[in-house]
């Protein structure tokens, strides 16, 4: 990990997320294989799909679509409907800022500036060499540690801009 | 089935078991307003347009999903239900694009606008080429909505007009799901459904992809089903609502499909399916290039003979005789005549028996299209002709291929395209085709369908049967003098002759857009129906590549770059050139003449601002045709191959008192250089800046920064005062502000409002004149227009003339025309959407 003034630089491509396309289509494969192919069973695939790659992607819609022949619009509109799947592929880490009321009042705009300006992304984005994903969160029920940003799955409480750059610095 | 008893409206009405309120009450005549419910779909329940009271149930169902029970009481026209009928129409209105329906002007300009703008986006009805079909419009009217307590709301959807065949503007879209279902019924899978969810829900495929990568098959049933503006076919959508209707068969392939034609002044507009059933569906060419055909710029419409060296056009009669002169001289075995399938059985026995018996020759061949390429059989034909003994042949379509031409004596060719092989032929018919042809086709499942003449053929064209049946009457043949088609539909069934059937295409066109047919009388119908060649395969791998011909500057050197460009608000843009020396001359008023590229439009556009120092000159620019289209469709760094100016006459700058300046449209840009330099000269300047809804204004900052006073006032009353800019004017006369001179640029319809209320108040008023132009110059003389007794050049004696002596009728009628050309003269190819200018409603400057 490396940073070069205020901007993030790519520290070579990231070998664990690169699947080759086969590879792709057999995992796929192996959770369609667990379901019936009935219409009920959409929305588990979908949940499988999304577990297994972090992300429904465009072949995956189309492998689906084949497997239940139901055509791949109608699948990517169930999908959309429900907020917890994603259409990006998500980077290896997820930093997430709580833009909560009480984070709000504990300065966690700066945050969010913080980590925009780090990975050069916004929300909902993830960075070019898949490295991270930043999401803009609601609240996660830690307000008494304002401002909270959570990068993985670790809560890190009372942050300061200087703190999440070093928290970021650090991740390898 | 059992029958049930209700009541609905206090009538006594009978049903079948089964039947919803809604079919129960449209079988006893009791209309229900409905917009997602359509007979060749199930019930939805989706607009909630045809809610009911019935006694007994909570609530207001909707009738087209409530099945009927004996002794239900329904009232489907209570005061409430009315009312509520009402609130939900003005919620579908209030994100629909539709401020007109809260113009008090709407009615002249209807009158005035009889039909609509063809601009790129629908910003408002008036700019939407399905005004005049539009089921939401009706109803709008049939509850009188005339004004709105909801916002006004432009959803800011990208326009999809990146596939063949349709454009798709989503901010029309009220959600009713019938393209959808209809897709989905039709195909099983459907191409479209909804996506997303909430205020972003809206109709659209799998990662937003274009619909030539998805299942869709381009058979047009959601354009056909579509209750609003939303898709359209982008080759008929401005020509305006059909006066009839009637239907036909598609003889493009052996399949024979039956076709619903959409017709106005004896034109086709459209095909389309005859009913929404898997059954009935069509394929791309039956729905969209049959009209492409036939319309095409390409067709030959005129008759040509030989003289010397040269084809000249001559009269119908004048060809037959010289047809008949050549063939004569051809008789037996030297003659040969290829005609090709997609024709009528009457046409095909016709040319058969003209070879036979008047030509006395066995030689008769039939050009099939196979795949893709073309075969002609018998090939002892072409055999003859590649020997020698074939002299003469008569053709009805591109063949045979050059190399056979060249040892032919004589070539007497009917078709309705140029070809390479007419350099050989001493007469070229122009032939009346498909649905201009009355007769019957033989499709591959062995039936026999008929077609009518629904469609008038060019003026003294007609089909090939007419042509033989006419030579061979010149050279003596009594037997070929048929009083009407069904007669020689007689003769076929009493010669008793072996018809062979047509073998269907494998794989079928319908299901298949790889499998379409690729070929017309031998020409290549991806060479004159453009969209096409997306689906040959050639054209596969530089998919996605379609740069539209236009686009492409021919020009090496590379003056007059585009250094800004942006879509300001919808359907308006702000373009920006580099033009040093333009920008060092002009004066406020001025214009400039502008070509996109070598084969463009001279299109004269004002000058709304002007930088000696940067050397640049903005337009503001409204897309509502063809070359403001390319303007549209510039990308930053491009260059335009022509840019003239400074043109016209510059507004007299000195010292009035109180100076008016009124925009509307391209024309809130224009006034700004002339406000500028009227405060400048020491005016106290009053900007007036109108538009049909909040979403449409622009420019507003700059006004203010360059004008003593900014009214703004909007047709719908969402920004500033609610009315026109003539009602601006009417309200500072009532401030009593001395108005001591004026300037109004904006539509022809805009401006004649305003002379009208200036001429009341007796204030000196110039406006912008904007006939057609085309030298710019004063040489042509079609910007004519009429200033009192006087004719004057809007280029040269203009573009500003006393707005209170102009014969604005005179003006409107001379702009109007060349409509149809304008419409038939738009491009027809996909445009790629631009990603870096995705127009943004935030970038008010």
């Amino acid at each position: 990990m490396v940073f070069k003034g205020n901007s993030y630089h790519f520290k070579g491509a990231n070998t664990k997320m690169q699947r080759t396309e086969k590879k792709i289509a057999y995992e796929l494969q192996e959770i369609l294989n667990n379901y019936e192919i009935e219409r009920d069973n959409l929305i588990p695939v979908l949940h499988g799909v999304q577990e297994k790659f972090g992300y429904i992607s465009e072949e995956s819609v189309a492998g689906i679509s084949r497997h239940f022949n139901i055509s791949e619009s109608e699948i990517y509109g169930v999908a959309t409907f429900y907020t917890q799947f994603r259409f990006t592929r998500p980077g290896d880490h997820t930093i997430r800022v709580c833009r909560g009321t009480a984070c709000h009042v504990r300065g966690s705009q700066r945050i969010m500036n913080e980590v925009c300006k780090l990975t050069g992304i916004k929300p909902g984005e993830t960075t070019s060499d898949y490295r991270f994903s930043l999401e803009q969160v609601a609240c996660f029920g830690s307000c008494a540690l304002a401002p909270i940003a959570v990068v993985n799955e670790a809560v890190y409480g009372r942050m300061t801009p200087p703190k999440i750059k070093q928290l970021l610095e650090e991740i390898e | 089935m059992s029958e049930i008893k209700l009541t609905i409206d206090g009538q006594e009405v009978t049903a079948n078991n089964g039947d919803t309120v809604l079919e129960a009450a449209q079988n006893s005549g009791i209309r229900i307003p409905t917009i997602c419910a359509h007979p060749a779909l199930e019930p939805y329940g989706a607009c909630r347009l045809c809610v009911v009271q019935i006694e007994g149930i909570r609530g207001n169902p909707t009738s087209c999903t409530t099945p009927v029970q004996n002794g239900m009481i329904v009232d489907t026209k209570s005061e409430d239900i009315v009312e509520l009928r009402r609130e939900i129409l003005k919620l579908m209105l209030s994100g629909h694009t539709s401020p007109c329906f809260a113009c008090s002007d709407r009615t002249l300009c209807e009158k005035y606008r009889p039909s609509p703008t063809k601009s790129g986006k629908a910003s408002r009805c008036t700019f939407c080429s399905f005004r005049d079909s539009c089921e939401l419009r009706k109803l709008a009217d049939e509850f009188e909505i005339n004004e709105f307590d909801l916002p006004v709301i432009y959803q800011n959807i990208e326009i999809e007009h990146n596939d063949p065949f349709m454009d798709r503007d989503y901010n029309l879209c009220i959600l009713c799901g019938r393209c959808s279902r209809i897709c989905k019924k039709i195909h099983g899978r459907g191409a479209i459904d909804f996506i997303n969810r909430g205020k972003n829900a809206r109709i659209g495929t799998s990662f937003h992809k274009k619909h030539t990568e998805t299942d869709c098959n381009f058979c047009g049933a959601c354009i056909d089903i579509c209750p609003t503006g939303s898709l359209s076919d982008r080759f008929a959508k401005w020509q305006g609502a059909p006066d009839k209707y009637d239907k036909s068969i598609c003889i493009l392939c052996s399949l024979g499909c039956s076709i619903d034609l959409k017709i106005k002044n004896g034109k086709m507009i459209e095909s389309g399916v005859v009913d929404f059933t898997p059954e009935n569906r069509i394929c791309a060419v039956g729905r969209f290039a049959i009209q492409q055909l036939l319309y095409n710029p390409l067709r030959l419409d005129f008759h040509q003979v030989r003289v010397e060296d040269g084809l000249i056009k001559d009269s119908y009669e004048n060809a037959i005789d010289k047809a008949a002169e050549e063939l004569i001289k051809y008789q037996g075995d030297q003659f040969a005549l290829i005609a090709h399938t997609a024709a009528t059985r009457e046409e095909i026995y016709l040319l058969g028996k003209f070879a036979k018996t008047v030509m006395k020759s066995d030689n008769f061949a039939i050009a099939k299209p196979d795949k893709d390429k073309i075969i002609i059989e018998p090939s002892s034909v072409l055999e003859k002709i590649k020997n020698g003994t074939v002299k003469a042949v008569f053709t009805t379509g591109n063949y045979p291929d050059s190399t056979l031409i060249e040892k032919l004596e004589t070539l007497i060719i009917a078709d309705m395209f140029p070809s390479e092989n007419e350099k050989s032929a001493k007469v070229v018919f122009a032939s009346a085709v498909l649905v201009e042809v009355e007769g019957t086709f033989l499709n591959a499942k062995g039936e026999i369908e008929s077609l009518s003449a629904a469609v008038t053929p060019p003026k003294n064209v007609y089909p090939d049967w007419k042509i033989v049946c006419d030579i061979a009457g010149k050279m003596g043949a009594s037997e070929f003098a048929y009083s009407s088609i069904v007669d020689i539909g007689k003769e076929i069934n009493q010669e008793g002759i072996q018809e062979e059937i047509p073998t269907a295409p494998v794989p079928s066109p319908i299901n298949d857009v790889n499998a379409l047919p690729k070929y017309y009388r031998g020409h290549k119908l991806a060479g004159v129906v453009s969209a096409l060649s997306i689906f040959s395969p050639e054209a596969q791998a530089v998919k996605a590549d379609i740069i539209p011909e236009e686009l492409k500057s021919t020009v090496e050197e590379k003056p007059f770059e585009i250094v800004e460009k942006k879509e300001i608000v919808p359907n308006t843009y702000m373009v920006s050139v580099y033009a040093p020396t333009i920008a060092e001359k002009c004066q406020p008023g001025q214009f400039v003449i502008a070509m996109v590229n070598e084969k463009s439009e001279r299109i004269p556009y004002t000058i709304s601002d002007f930088d000696r120092e940067k050397g640049t000159i903005t337009m503001i620019i409204l897309e509502v045709g063809r070359s403001s289209r390319e303007m549209a469709n510039t990308r930053i760094g491009q260059h335009l191959a022509h840019f003239v100016g400074p043109l016209g006459k510059p507004v007299e700058i000195k010292k009035y008192g109180t100076v008016l300046c009124a925009g509307g449209c391209y024309g809130v840009g224009a006034i700004l250089p002339i406000a500028r330099a009227m405060k400048e000269a020491g005016n106290k300047v009053i900007c007036i800046e109108e538009a049909s809804s909040h979403y449409l204004l622009h420019w507003e900052k700059r006004l203010a920064d360059n004008c003593d006073e900014l009214v703004i006032i909007t047709k719908d009353g969402s920004a500033g005062l609610k009315g026109g800019a003539q009602d601006a004017i009417t309200m500072l006369a009532k401030k009593e502000e001395k108005i001591d001179q004026a300037y109004i640029i904006g539509c022809t319809f805009m401006m004649m409002l305003c002379c009208e209320v200036t001429k009341k108040l007796e204030i000196p008023t110039q406006t912008a004149m904007n006939p057609i132009m085309l030298d710019g110059t004063g040489m042509c003389g079609a910007c004519r227009v009429s200033e009192g007794e006087k004719t004057k050049f809007a280029c040269v004696d203009g573009p500003f003339l006393d707005g209170l002596q102009i014969d604005w009728i005179e003006l409107m009628q001379r702009q109007a025309a060349f409509k149809i050309e304008e419409i038939e003269g738009l491009p027809q190819v996909p445009i790629e959407k631009s990603p870096e200018e995705h127009f943004c409603a935030c970038s008010h400057t």
